[in-house]
């Protein structure tokens, strides 16, 4: 099995959302991000495929901070679908040399014989008044067979993912 | 940026997307046009209408499940609702 760094990007500037168009040629495979973005609160991590904004998605979230647990989800799929997967969290602006990072699977991605289905984890560091830390991890459904050309990555409620922030892609081949 | 509509951004700051072209590295920077952002904004006036009904249900819910930690304490009986968040 080979695997392959097929990109790497550093934000030299904030940007609304990062589209990463994906070559084929691979089996699997997985971005790593270190993301920070610009609202003054925590915000949340959304991503989409093939440029599809309309209700096509399905997930659910765990998340943890060292005392509480929870779990959100888009709702009961088929009935009810989302126009994002929610990936995660997204620490405040003002939180200073804290950015959330994560690693995102992706598997089959070429593969018509069933829908797309990603998983995922990460979290970030607090880091001043509590010194505890986010974590979550989850699970994302992309309601198509047709193969994954791109994903993008853009926050819930803030304007930008913001300077600093790192996208990796790698794929893996069977070979 | 809290409070500010993306329109409001985009009227002190250019607003850009990047792709990224992970065949070729690739990188190319656009600014949204008007017709972009006018999308972002019912995008994401939903999403955050979504985010914003969960986070009532949670905070809900710790009351509901308070509540019923207050009238266990005090000997009082509690609702179904108020029962079913301490009942596996």
């Amino acid at each position: 099995m080979a695997f392959t760094s097929l990109s790497w990007t550093k934000l030299t500037s904030n940007q609304n959302s990062v589209t990463i168009n994906i070559p084929s040629g691979y089996r699997d495979l997985m971005l790593k991000f270190s993301i920070k973005g610009d609202r003054a609160s925590e915000d949340y991590l959304l991503m989409q495929v093939n440029s599809v904004t309309s209700s096509s998605y399905a997930w659910v979230l765990n998340q943890a901070d060292g005392s509480a647990v929870s779990t959100s989800t888009s709702g009961v799929f088929p009935t009810t679908q989302d126009t994002s997967i929610r990936l995660g969290l997204i620490p405040p602006s003002g939180l200073t040399n804290s950015a959330t990072i994560g690693v995102l699977y992706l598997y089959n991605y070429l593969d018509s014989t069933y829908n797309k289905t990603v998983e995922w984890s990460g979290g970030y560091e607090e880091n001043v008044s509590s010194g505890t830390a986010k974590t979550f991890f989850g699970g994302g459904y992309f309601n198509s067979t047709s193969n994954v050309t791109s994903i993008k990555l853009y926050p819930g409620y803030g304007t930008n993912l913001t300077t600093g922030s790192t996208f990796a892609l790698y794929g893996w081949t069977n070979a | 940026m809290d409070g500010l509509t993306h329109k409001e951004v985009m009227m002190t700051e250019k607003l850009t997307r990047l792709e990224i072209n992970a065949q070729t590295g690739e990188e190319i920077e656009y600014e949204l046009t008007a017709e972009e952002i006018a999308q972002l904004e019912e995008q994401k006036a939903e999403a955050i209408q979504q985010f914003e009904t969960e986070e009532a249900e949670r905070l809900a819910k710790i009351a509901l499940k308070e509540s019923a930690k207050q009238k266990l304490i005090s000997g009082q009986p509690l609702t179904a609702e108020e029962a079913a968040t301490i009942v596996i």
